[in-house]
């Protein structure tokens, strides 16, 4: 029997996905649903309370009902604003509790006297309110915030069924009520799970076409690279190298002229080394200035190359926002700094022990750190190899421990003068900036006309940058 | 992640996903519908009839929500307005139960209902279909209550649904995003860093290739001494130049697999297995043992065929970088590469009894470890540890990871010393894949 070969499944959306996540311009643009929400709910719950005084017991009760309700749509609104994201889930908690109080309250407000479960303010303020999480939060989270705030709303209905105008069986409120709740999360649970996913999907296959896109350029780029660096080489090496070989004979001044060749391209090469993404954006932004006419001066000051410790989708943001401020109207092209410094250690690129094998003639010198640097007598025997293991792993760990007890923190920041009224420069860079929020643990943006400061941290502590859910 | 959508892909993103939720909403009030009168038809057996109603509404939804097609959509609104005729007549005609018609249960299958706007292809179109349901639904109600003598009240609940489903369609609608320069922005910064990353990794390589050829020339060249060039020297000039004048050198590497085999060979060595011989790391050893080195291999070499092509070739290159380390700097003339493998990794430890060294000496110096070891082995996933002291040699660990061995390799020679051969130049066997023109 032949079987057809499994089509290779998509990798599914991380279960922590949001679209404002995973989409931060798209969050930007889908925010405009909590003030609305907002709205609809406040204004609900004032004509619903004012609209049946006879049903109201204690006043007190009732009102404090509506104001719970009015802080959770304001922290609804709060916590969607574009230039506080990402909305975490702390802050949908507290939305949906906050509701849910209101819910208890309203309640106790008509106890006994309620006439009707179905025009109650609460189960729809807060079914309303979990509508409002859709482009915010992940499904599951969604479904599980519904699900408990319909079984309080729905355990509340049946409390009171007794006491109840209409004469039915008390699981049928229990079910009305829930319905308000339940129906607006699995519609937020639903709309939220099928578009994380949609652009989940999109992502995966754009990942694959720049992928693509960057493999057709390979050939080319080797070509550039091998051009630049035998052009780097300079006129002298290859000639002297040639001539000595075709001479097959080394003069005392080839020797000494061998020693300072060896010398300055190893130090160029040591230069290129050293060079960072971040300086071959600032160089091509730099280019770009110039060639419209400008005299731009851009300062890098990341002397530890911290750089080269930001992933790709940081790299990208950051990327993009220095683009977008270089190219931005007003930009003052002498005014740009970026900056990174860092708690943690830095990238290990750096840290380790990256010696080369040192100069002729070394002299001898303590060791300076007895853990890292083991002594290794002659001729090993492969019983020591055990041993060296150990060390190993010892020497690996010690790094390790250290970080994780403080949390390091790699921090960018990028300074530039923007001659643009504020609220012109807030709009250009609102996309950029929805953009940093969702890759970097925090943003933070200050401003003094005309100078611009962002600035944003990277975690190193995790293996992501995974910001708190 | 940074990669948002495309403008022309987020209304339909948008539309499918306010569908998706809308037909949730839509089973959830028919299952609170269904639920509601299963309860209430324990007493009054004539509301089994609204079950069924309700049931085949439900079933059109489904069938709709899998086919997205408009003569479903009619249907599903011309069966959906019978239904909410039926249900609301029976329900509300139940005697001494409901107090007048506004009732969220009646409500139920009309909200429902309305979300069949939720499946339209664009705003306009979805806020179309609601407007007919929900005036198909109000006036099968009307019609219903009518009947009854209930009274009538003007139901708030479906009317405010309509109006929150239009609004949500209506701002999902309005593409506030065609006019930003953002997202495109955004998607070519990742691809500029994909080409950078890709850049930076073919750099690396001809930094590290350089370093191995020409600093490695040119130092050789500075501690000879004055007079005509041996042997060894003359052909590892020759090998450099040739290299790189030749332009393709970073896609030769490439080509390891399909290179063809030298033409200088001559069968030496009666023990090494084919899987070490074809190995880069062989090849390493074999051309600094022209040189002049005593290298000594010990370990499980076939662990070394778990390489792929491009880890063969790097780790390779990395070893022969740390053996011409070992000539050029240790002053001894013998070294020791140990080869051990488990099941995901790969360990070679090179060791030398020589001068070894101090971080603080090699900080202008770092290149050769750091760009031709360290990067190299970094890039493929590996870790590279570095034991030494001045006066009391040198050790360096490279770890590659390594493909799961299917079979466990046979453990061929292990711990056996194969006799240190200095006169063998150019001893590179007939079936190695041999490694590109890289220098001795």
């Amino acid at each position: 029997m032949t079987r057809a070969t499994p089509t290779p499944r998509r990798p599914r959306a991380p279960a922590s996905a949001s679209q404002q996540r995973l989409d931060p311009i798209g969050g930007l643009a889908a925010w405009p649903i909590a003030p609305v929400v907002a709205l609809i709910v406040v204004t609900y719950a004032i004509a619903a309370t004012v609209s049946r005084p006879h049903e109201i017991q204690i006043e007190e009760l009732a009102v404090s009902a509506v104001v719970a309700l009015i802080i959770a749509a304001a922290v609804l609104v709060w916590s969607a604003r574009p230039d506080l994201a990402p909305f975490t889930r702390t802050r949908a908690i507290v939305v949906v509790a906050l509701g849910l109080v209101a819910h208890v309250l309203a309640a106790a407000s008509a106890w006994q006297y309620n006439g009707m479960i179905q025009d109650d303010f609460a189960p729809i303020g807060l079914g309303l309110l979990l509508l409002a999480l859709a482009p915010f939060r992940p499904w599951k989270e969604i479904l599980a915030l519904g699900g408990i705030s319909a079984i309080i709303v729905g355990a509340t209905a049946l409390v009171q069924a007794p006491f109840l105008g209409v004469r039915t069986p008390p699981a049928l409120f229990a079910i009305i009520a829930m319905t308000q709740v339940l129906a607006p999360s699995l519609a937020a649970a639903a709309f939220s799970r099928q578009v994380v996913n949609s652009i989940h999907r999109w992502q995966t296959d754009a990942r694959r076409a720049i992928r693509g896109r960057t493999e057709e350029n390979r050939d080319l780029l080797a070509h550039e690279v091998v051009d630049h660096r035998v052009k780097n080489l300079g006129a002298d090496v290859l000639p002297f190298l040639a001539d000595v070989l075709e001479r097959d004979a080394l003069t005392a001044a080839d020797v000494k002229r061998a020693r300072s060749l060896a010398f300055q391209v190893r130090r160029v090469l040591v230069a290129e080394v050293d060079h960072t993404w971040l300086d071959d954006l600032i160089e091509r932004e730099r280019a770009a200035l110039t060639e419209r006419g400008l005299n731009p001066l851009c300062v890098i000051a990341d002397p530890e190359r911290r750089a080269t410790a930001f992933d790709s989708d940081q790299r990208a943001a950051a990327g993009a926002i220095l683009v977008a401020l270089c190219t931005l109207k007003g930009f003052d092209p002498t005014s740009l700094v970026v900056q990174i410094d860092g708690s943690g250690p830095a990238p290990a690129d750096t840290a380790q022990v990256t010696q080369a094998f040192g100069t002729r003639g070394a002299l001898p010198a303590p060791a300076t750190d007895t853990t890292t640097i083991a002594i290794v007598t002659a001729a090993q025997e492969q019983a020591a190899a055990q041993a060296r293991t150990q060390a190993q792993a010892q020497a690996q760990l010690k790094p390790r421990s250290r970080s994780t007890g403080a949390r390091a923190v790699d921090t960018i920041t990028i300074q530039a003068g923007i001659s643009l009224p504020p609220y012109q420069r807030r709009r250009a860079l609102r996309p950029y900036l929805s953009v940093l929020r969702a890759v970097f643990s925090q943003v933070r943006v200050t401003s003094r006309h005309p100078l611009l400061t962002l600035e944003f941290d990277a975690d190193r502590s995790g293996s992501n940058s995974t910001k708190g859910t | 992640m940074s990669l948002g959508l495309p403008g022309h892909l987020v209304q339909r993103t948008l539309a499918r996903a306010i569908a998706r939720g809308a037909h949730w909403f839509a089973l959830t009030c028919f299952s609170a519908a269904i639920l509601s009168v299963s309860i209430l038809a324990l007493r009054t057996p004539e509301l089994w009839i609204t079950i069924v109603v309700v049931a085949v509404m439900a079933a059109l939804l489904i069938l709709f929500t899998r086919h997205r097609r408009i003569p479903l959509a009619v249907a599903y609104l011309l069966v959906g307005t019978i239904g909410v005729y039926v249900f609301t007549a029976t329900v509300l005609g139940v005697p001494d139960v409901f107090p007048a018609s506004n009732m969220f249960l009646v409500a139920l299958p009309k909200m429902a209902l309305v979300m069949v706007g939720g499946a339209g292809s664009t705003a306009l179109a979805g806020v179309l279909w609601s407007t007919a349901a929900f005036l198909l639904a109000e006036a099968a109600a009307f019609l219903a209550i009518v009947g009854t003598t209930v009274p009538y009240r003007p139901d708030l609940f479906t009317l405010s649904t309509y109006l929150v489903l239009v609004g949500v369609m209506v701002l999902a609608g309005i593409d506030r995003r065609a006019s930003n320069a953002a997202q495109p922005a955004i998607h070519r910064a990742v691809q500029d860093g994909a080409n950078r990353q890709l850049r930076d990794a073919l750099d690396t390589r001809a930094i590290a290739l350089l370093n191995d050829t020409t600093v490695s020339q040119l130092v050789a060249l500075s501690l000879a001494e004055p007079g005509a060039l041996s042997p060894a020297l003359k052909a590892s000039l020759r090998d450099t130049l040739t290299t790189l004048h030749d332009t393709n050198w970073l896609a030769d590497i490439d080509a390891r697999t399909t290179t063809s085999p030298q033409p200088t060979v001559h069968e030496q060595a009666p023990t090494p297995s084919p899987a070490w011989r074809s190995s880069a790391v062989y090849t390493a050893v074999e051309r600094c043992r022209d040189r002049g080195l005593k290298v000594e291999v010990t370990g499980d070499r076939d662990a070394l065929a778990r390489l792929d092509a491009g880890s063969d070739r790097d780790v390779g290159l990395a070893v022969q970088q740390c053996l011409v380390n070992v000539i050029l700097h240790a002053g001894i003339d013998s070294a020791e590469l140990s080869i051990e493998s488990d099941r995901t990794t790969i360990s070679l430890l090179i060791t030398d009894a020589g001068r070894g060294f101090t971080e603080s000496e090699s900080a202008s110096d770092r290149l050769g470890l750091r760009q031709s070891v360290r990067r190299r082995i970094e890039q493929l996933g590996g870790s590279v540890l570095i034991w030494s002291r001045p006066g009391a040699g040198a050790s360096v660990r490279l770890t590659v990871p390594a493909e799961t061995p299917s079979i466990k390799p046979k453990p061929t020679l292990p711990t056996h010393h194969t006799p240190v051969r200095p006169g063998s130049l150019n001893a590179t066997p007939a079936n190695a894949t041999p490694a590109p023109r890289y220098p001795r």
